[in-house]
C-alpha cells in the first residue's frame, strides 16, 4: 500500500496523577469535527483522559470510538460519566450527550482553560474551517468570525498538499521554514486550484519545500485577513491542529507582528477541553 | 389576469393592477442557477441570478412583462439583459431617485411614473385612469395594514411561518392574502415559539429561502423585527386615498423606509436600525448579506459600527442563493450562545 502522507496520528493521553473514582464531577467533552473527533473526560475540572481520533462518515460512529478510547482500560465507563456535551459539526449526533454547544463557545472556554484568563483573541484552525475568536476573562465569546470562502485555509487543504508533495503531514511546517528566500504565496482561494497552482510550480522545478513555503505562506496571509477584519488583542492562542504546524504559526505571527503564546499541551483537544468544562457547570448548576 | 413581475418594492403595484394586471413579486428558487451564468460575470448577485434562472427555465412564462426599478447597477444592468433576452416582453424600467429628499424629487417622480403609465397603456393597449388607481390603492393599503396586523402579533408566529406568510403575500391576488394568515397562527410552533427567549432583528435585501428562519426555530430564537425589502419595508407608510392618485404614490415612495441604494440622510438607515432594536427590545442584529450584494456591503461598516457603539451583538451572515445549513448553523447557533451567555 502506498504511504498515506495526510494521515495524522490519532492517540490516546491518561493523567498519571487523577484517580476518577475519588472524583466528584466526572464530565466529558466530545468534538466531532470534520476531520477528527476528540474526546476528553476530566474528573472535577481536571484532565483525566482524551483521545484523538479522525472523524469517519458516521458521526454517532466517530464520537463512541473516541470516546471508548478515551476510557479504554480505566475502568470508568460512558454510563458513569456525569455530564457529557457535544461539540464540532457533528455534535448533534454525539447518542450519549447531555447538551450540544458550538465549537466557537467551546474553543474559547478551552482556550481560557488551556492558556489561562489573559486570554483575548483565539484562533481555531480546524479541519474545515477557521473562526477568529474574541473572549472576556471567563472564557466567554464576545464576538467571532468565520472563514466562508474555501477550504485553503484549513486542515484538510493542508492534507491535499500533504499527498500532493509526498511528505508527512507533521514534517511540513519544519519543511516549509527551510528556504533561503519566502516565495509569493500561491494566489489561489479553493484548495483545489492550489493544488493545481502547487502541481505548477512543481513543473516549473520548485522543490517541495519551494512549494510548502508558498502555501503556508497564502495560509497564513489568508487567516491573518480574518484576524485583522475582527481585531487581535492580546493574549493571541491558536487551538486546533493547525496549531501544530511550525511552518504557517510563524508566518502568521511575523505578518501579524504578535507572537502567539506557544501551548505546552495538544492543541487540537481545546475545543472538547471547553465541551467538558461546560459540562461542569451544567452538572453544577443542575 | 393577466401577470406582470417585478424585482423590487420600489415598483409601484397599484399602477399596475389598476392597468388590469396582477403584479407578483419575483423570487428565485431553491433551484441552483444553471442558465443564468451565461449572461452575467461572477459577482453579480445570487437575487439577479436565481431570478434570471428563474425566466430562462421557463418558470416565468406566465408573465405578459417584466418592471425594474434603478436600484442597483444589478437590477439596471438585468433589465437590459432581460430586454434583450425576451425581446416579446415588456420590460420598463422605473427610474427612481436616489436622493428621496431633494426638493425636486416628488416632482421628478411624479413625471416618471407618468412616463411609465403611458408606456404601461401604449404597449397593452389599456387606459389606466385615476378611478382605478385610487381602487388599487384601496386594495394595497388593505394589505399593508394586514400585514402591519400580522407583524404586530409576529410573537405568536414561527420564523418559518413569518416566513412563509410574507412570501405568499407578495405572490398572490392582493385581495386573497387577508385570511391567509389566520389559519397558521393555531399552528403548534404559536405555543413552542412563547418559550423563545432571544429575539433578532434581521437586516437584508431580499430572504428567498427558509434556511435562516428554520435554524431560528430550531433554535429558539424569535425575530423580533425585520428590514427586508420582502419583510417589514414592503408594507411601511400607505399611500394617501384622497388626491391626485400619482402624486399620492410618489409622495409614498419617497417617504416609506429607505433601502440602502436610496439616500435620505446619512444616519438615516442607522437610526431607523438602533430604533428597531430598542423599540423591541432585541439581544442582536443578524446582517443576512447576499455575497456580492454591493449597496448592503457597503452600508455594514457604518451600521455595524453604531451597532457596536451601542454594544448591540449583531453577526454578518453572507449566503448565496441558499445558505450553507451547516455553516449557517455554527454561526447562529454560536450567535445566541453568545447572546444568552
Amino acid at each position: 500500500m502506498t504511504q498515506e502522507y495526510w494521515r495524522w496520528k490519532e492517540y490516546t493521553w491518561r493523567a498519571p496523577d487523577v484517580v476518577w473514582q475519588n472524583g466528584k464531577i466526572i464530565t466529558a467533552g466530545v468534538d466531532v469535527g470534520s476531520v477528527s473527533t476528540q474526546a476528553v473526560v476530566m474528573v472535577d475540572g481536571k484532565l483525566f483522559a482524551y483521545a484523538n481520533r479522525r472523524t469517519g462518515f458516521s458521526s454517532p460512529d466517530s464520537a463512541r470510538r473516541a470516546m471508548e478510547s478515551a476510557l479504554e482500560g480505566t475502568g470508568l465507563t460512558i454510563e458513569q460519566i456525569h455530564y457529557i456535551v457535544g461539540t464540532g459539526y457533528g455534535r448533534v449526533n454525539v447518542p450519549f450527550a447531555h447538551k450540544t454547544m458550538t465549537e466557537i463557545a467551546c474553543h474559547a472556554r478551552g482556550a481560557h482553560f488551556l492558556y489561562g484568563a489573559s486570554v483575548r483573541t483565539v484562533l481555531d484552525m480546524g479541519g474545515q474551517d477557521c473562526k477568529a475568536i474574541k473572549i472576556d476573562a471567563q472564557g466567554r465569546v464576545v464576538n467571532f468570525l468565520m472563514n466562508d470562502k474555501c477550504a485553503a485555509g484549513t486542515g484538510r487543504g493542508l492534507e491535499v498538499i500533504a499527498d500532493l508533495l509526498q511528505v508527512p503531514i507533521e514534517e511540513m511546517g519544519e519543511l516549509s521554514l527551510q528556504v533561503e528566500r519566502e516565495p509569493e504565496p500561491v494566489s489561489s482561494m479553493c484548495v483545489v486550484f492550489a493544488k493545481s497552482e502547487a502541481l505548477g510550480l512543481l513543473r516549473k522545478g520548485w522543490k517541495k519545500n519551494e512549494v510548502l513555503a508558498a502555501y503556508s505562506r497564502a495560509m497564513a496571509l489568508r487567516v491573518a485577513a480574518l484576524l485583522r477584519r475582527i481585531g487581535i488583542e492580546k493574549e493571541f492562542v491558536i487551538t486546533g491542529g493547525i496549531a501544530k504546524n511550525i511552518g504557517i504559526v510563524t508566518r502568521l505571527e511575523k505578518e501579524l507582528g504578535i507572537t502567539a503564546r506557544k501551548p505546552d499541551f495538544d492543541t487540537q483537544i481545546a475545543g472538547a477541553v471547553g465541551a467538558a468544562l461546560i459540562g461542569k457547570k451544567m452538572k453544577e448548576e443542575r | 389576469m393577466k401577470k406582470i413581475g417585478y424585482l423590487c418594492t420600489y415598483v409601484l403595484e397599484e399602477i399596475l393592477h389598476a392597468a388590469g394586471f396582477l403584479p407578483v413579486r419575483i423570487m428565485p428558487d431553491t433551484t441552483p442557477p444553471t442558465r443564468a451564468d451565461a449572461h452575467l460575470q461572477s459577482y453579480t448577485c445570487c437575487f439577479a441570478r436565481g431570478c434570471l434562472d428563474l425566466a430562462l427555465a421557463g418558470k416565468l412564462n406566465d408573465l405578459a412583462g417584466v418592471v425594474f426599478t434603478h436600484t442597483c447597477d444589478t437590477m439596471q444592468g438585468l433589465a437590459d439583459i432581460w430586454r434583450e433576452v425576451f425581446p416579446h416582453l415588456f420590460v420598463e424600467t422605473i427610474v427612481t431617485p436616489v436622493t428621496l429628499n431633494s426638493p425636486h424629487a416628488q416632482q421628478y417622480l411624479v413625471a416618471e411614473l407618468r412616463r411609465f403609465t403611458a408606456a404601461l397603456e401604449k404597449h397593452f393597449d389599456v387606459r389606466v385612469t385615476d378611478e382605478a388607481l385610487r381602487a388599487s390603492i384601496r386594495v394595497y393599503n388593505a394589505r399593508r395594514r394586514a400585514l402591519a396586523d400580522f407583524y404586530a402579533r409576529r410573537a405568536e408566529f414561527s420564523a418559518v411561518e413569518w416566513f412563509d406568510v410574507m412570501n405568499r403575500a407578495l405572490t398572490s391576488p392582493p385581495e386573497a392574502v387577508g385570511g391567509q394568515w389566520s389559519a397558521v397562527s393555531t399552528q403548534q410552533s404559536k405555543i413552542e415559539n412563547q418559550k423563545s427567549k432571544i429575539g433578532v432583528v434581521l437586516l437584508g435585501a431580499t430572504i428567498d429561502e427558509p434556511t435562516l428562519p428554520q435554524i431560528l426555530d430550531d433554535l429558539g430564537a424569535r425575530i423580533v423585527a425585520d428590514d427586508f425589502c420582502n419583510g417589514a419595508r414592503y408594507f411601511d407608510t400607505l399611500v394617501a386615498e384622497d388626491g391626485d392618485p400619482i402624486e399620492a404614490l410618489a409622495a409614498r415612495e419617497l417617504a416609506r423606509a429607505a433601502c440602502p441604494c436610496k439616500h435620505r440622510a446619512l444616519d438615516n438607515r442607522i437610526e431607523r436600525v438602533l430604533k428597531l432594536v430598542k423599540e423591541h427590545r432585541a439581544d442582536g442584529v443578524i446582517f443576512y448579506h447576499k455575497k456580492f450584494c454591493d449597496p448592503h456591503a457597503w452600508d455594514y461598516p457604518p451600521l455595524a459600527a453604531a451597532l457596536d457603539r451601542e454594544k448591540i451583538p449583531h453577526l454578518l451572515l453572507e449566503v448565496e442563493q441558499v445558505a450553507p445549513p451547516g455553516q449557517t448553523r455554527v454561526r447562529v447557533e454560536a450567535f445566541l450562545e453568545m447572546l444568552s451567555a
